[in-house]
């Protein structure tokens, strides 16, 4: 009979139970995938808008009733995007795709008559290209947009023209509680993407640009006194 | 009273010199009888056991199973190819007519703290065809001794059913019990490598080892002695596995020096019965310290069970069977249900003029529990399933004794917005699930840490009503609760906040 008298420690079982669940809950939430880093996404604006008006302006200053978007443009980083519509899931908000920009359609509509704030929120990356990358500019842990630039929102009722007010870096943890962001305020347009940091793998920030809607556009067949 | 043997525990901790560790086992005390009055208010009809005949009834974290055979009727014709899957509780009879026996499975939802139990749909469960069945997440493993052929039936998931010759069919029809650790299954005598389907019978391991009434549980294989006038055997098994070439070269531990009859075993706690002494009794094996304890019982013990803190009883008492469920420390039972006495204890008749297969007559047994599978308990102690003989039951146990659980969580918060939880005092590693109320909503599932702690974010969910609200901490294996009230401030000025999750 070979039965010798060895420890038996049925701790060290219990130990090794606990570890694989650790390593479960360990495991990354889907927007937080590791992958190497990949060069910081390059930053250009674009030269600024000729002072010399289109020979025939192609929009008029109209009436845009509230409308879905379905564009998003700003013409300072060469950004032109198709929006997609989202809702939050459980709190949060993760766009499913990273090329386009998304719009949250539980809150805020554009148009002249808005009654909330618009909400466009995308991905960033610094491994792939992303909907909202020409925002950022990760080497200098800057955001490129500029007070005064433009955004164009399209619609299917025309176009809405915001210009840039500001923009501000958040916590992502604060972001939810942040009441600045979250107002309701007609008019404003928040841009949300995540803030990239060089050599970082997981981004913890987002980066929140503010605009102002300054003007409502109609081609000019259809213009109507606004 | 009885007069009872003093078993020795040796070697639970490697003693430098060898210095033998003795624990001696107090003196039992009668529990005459411990079954008094059921607790178990409102079981749950899992399904109907017919006149199957149970043979088999397993319960695990979110599954019941129990499958039987040996209809009294005609058998059902031979399906050409057994079938991979089943629907809640549909009858796999044909897939398994040439045995004559039929596997049902559900799923349930356990307690979670604010829902009872309830079932649900089965979905892609790995059933075998077999009458003795074990699952985990990986795999089902089933043997069936009254087929044709004694075979192993395997079902990695996701996986074909794949079939293996056994080491050894010589250990009679109906004991062909199956168990998973890991990536290895013993089934009988056989310690079966999942991987490569090669099985050892653990009785020719050695002269002084039997391969009889081992058990495989939670990281540690049990085997009777046979020599020095009897005794208990332990190893560890990882969860890769044992290498079965080397098994003569394992390392046992004496646990007990004594041979019960019955064993069970989880998570350190040995359970042990011997119907000669009408004994019962557990050893804490992964605390040293911890004091074995030991009882009479008048009636004889014809199995057990254990899962976390709570062990099962089952006794013939004046022609009835009962099961008292038991909590480690407590004499008291939790809950005790009474099993109907037709469950399988008498001499089942096969219906030789219905017979596609060979006519069997399977004796009555009473040193076997192949008749008293009836009984399983499972989530660590909070699901008990059992049948009657008609019908398969299943119930919630009441919370474990001694909770002492607290949390922490912010006063005030916003909905939409998230907030902190943590909590102290669970069953190390036990699921967790956190709860807002009034309306309740299982904001997280998550899992306690090995000390007992758990801390996760949650989001209170948009939209939630201002006002004053619980959140609940909940452990699913102790049913432990702290309760803690935030007030949610009125967000009328505003759209409930999100967060953006945007990197890629």
């Amino acid at each position: 009979m070979r039965a010798r008298l060895v420890a038996f420690v049925v701790a060290g079982v219990v130990a090794v139970g606990a570890a694989v669940g650790a390593v479960l809950l360990l495991t990354a939430p889907d927007d937080d995938v590791v992958a190497p880093p990949a060069p910081a996404p390059s930053v250009t604006r674009s030269a600024p808008p000729s002072p010399t008006p289109s020979p025939t302006p192609s929009f008029l200053p109209a009436f845009v009733a509230m409308a879905v978007p379905e564009r998003v443009e700003i013409p300072a980083v060469d950004l032109d995007l198709a929006v997609l519509p989202i809702s939050p899931v459980g709190g949060r908000i993760n766009p499913p795709t990273v090329e386009e920009a998304y719009w949250i359609q539980d809150y805020g509509l554009p148009g002249s008559d808005a009654d909330n704030t618009v909400y466009l929120v995308g991905h960033s990356s610094l491994r792939m290209p992303a909907a909202f990358n020409p925002l950022l500019d990760v080497e200098h842990q800057d955001a490129v947009l500029q007070p005064g630039d433009e955004v164009r929102v399209t619609t299917a009722g025309g176009v809405l023209r915001y210009e840039v007010t500001g923009w501000t870096r958040y916590d992502k943890d604060g972001l939810p509680t942040a009441d600045e962001v979250w107002a309701i305020a007609p008019g404003t347009l928040q841009i949300i993407t995540c803030f990239q940091e060089d050599g970082r793998e997981f981004a913890d920030d987002n980066l929140v640009v503010t605009a102002t809607l300054v003007e409502a556009l109609v081609p000019a067949e259809g213009a109507t006194a606004g | 009273m009885f007069s009872i043997m003093i078993p020795r525990r040796v070697g639970l901790v490697l003693p430098a010199a060898l210095a033998l560790v003795v624990v001696t086992l107090p003196t039992a005390t009668a529990v005459a009888p411990p079954y008094e009055p059921v607790t178990i208010d409102d079981p749950v009809v899992v399904g109907e056991a017919g006149d199957l005949n149970l043979y088999g009834l397993e319960v695990g974290p979110r599954t019941i199973a129990w499958g039987g055979g040996l209809h009294a009727g005609p058998v059902p014709s031979p399906s050409p190819s057994p079938s991979p899957s089943t629907a809640p509780g549909e009858d796999l009879g044909a897939a398994v007519a040439q045995s004559g026996a039929q596997m049902r499975s559900r799923l349930y939802t356990p307690d979670l703290g604010k829902a009872a139990l309830s079932l649900g749909d089965m979905t892609t469960a790995p059933v075998v065809a077999a009458i003795d069945a074990a699952t985990t997440d990986e795999w089902a493993v089933g043997f069936d001794p009254l087929g044709p052929s004694y075979v192993l039936r395997v079902r990695h998931q996701g996986g074909p059913e794949m079939a293996a010759e056994l080491a050894t069919d010589d250990f009679g029809p109906g004991s062909g019990s199956v168990a998973i650790w890991g990536d290895m299954a013993l089934v009988g005598p056989n310690l079966v490598d999942l991987d490569t389907l090669e099985s050892v019978d653990l009785g020719t391991l050695d002269e002084c080892i039997a391969g009889e009434n081992a058990v495989l549980a939670d990281g540690l294989l049990l085997v009777q002695g046979l020599c020095e006038g009897g005794q208990t055997f332990a190893t560890e098994v990882p969860e890769d596995g044992l290498d079965l070439e080397s098994l003569d070269s394992l390392d046992w531990d004496v646990v007990l020096d004594f041979q019960p009859d019955l064993m069970a075993y989880s998570r350190g706690l040995l359970v042990f019965a011997d119907s000669k002494m009408g004994l019962y009794g557990y050893l804490r094996l992964d605390d040293p310290d911890a004091e074995p304890w030991a009882a009479t019982i008048p009636a004889g013990i014809d199995a057990l069970r254990v899962q976390g803190h709570r062990y099962v009883v089952v006794a013939a008492r004046d022609g009835d069977v009962v099961a008292g469920v038991f909590e480690e420390g407590g004499e008291a039972p939790v809950a005790v249900v009474p099993l109907d006495g037709g469950l399988g204890m008498a001499p089942v008749l096969f219906d030789e003029g219905a017979a596609a297969t060979a006519a069997v007559v399977i004796p009555r047994d009473e040193s076997s529990e192949m008749n008293l599978d009836g009984i399983a308990i499972d989530l660590y102690g909070r699901t008990l399933a059992w049948s009657d003989g008609e019908d398969v039951f299943a119930a919630t146990l009441p919370p474990l004794a001694g909770g002492a659980v607290t949390s922490t969580a912010p006063a005030t918060g916003k909905a939409g917005a998230p907030v902190a939880v943590t909590a102290a005092g669970l069953q190390p590693g036990e699921e967790v699930a956190v709860w807002l109320e009034s309306d309740p909503v299982l904001l997280t599932l998550g899992r306690a840490a090995a000390d007992g702690t758990f801390a996760a974010s949650v989001t209170l969910p948009a939209g939630t009503a201002a006002g004053t609200h619980s959140l609940t901490v909940h452990g699913v294996e102790s049913g432990w609760t702290s309760v803690r009230s935030i007030a949610l401030a009125a967000a009328a000025t505003g759209n409930p906040g999100l967060r953006v999750d945007t990197g890629r």
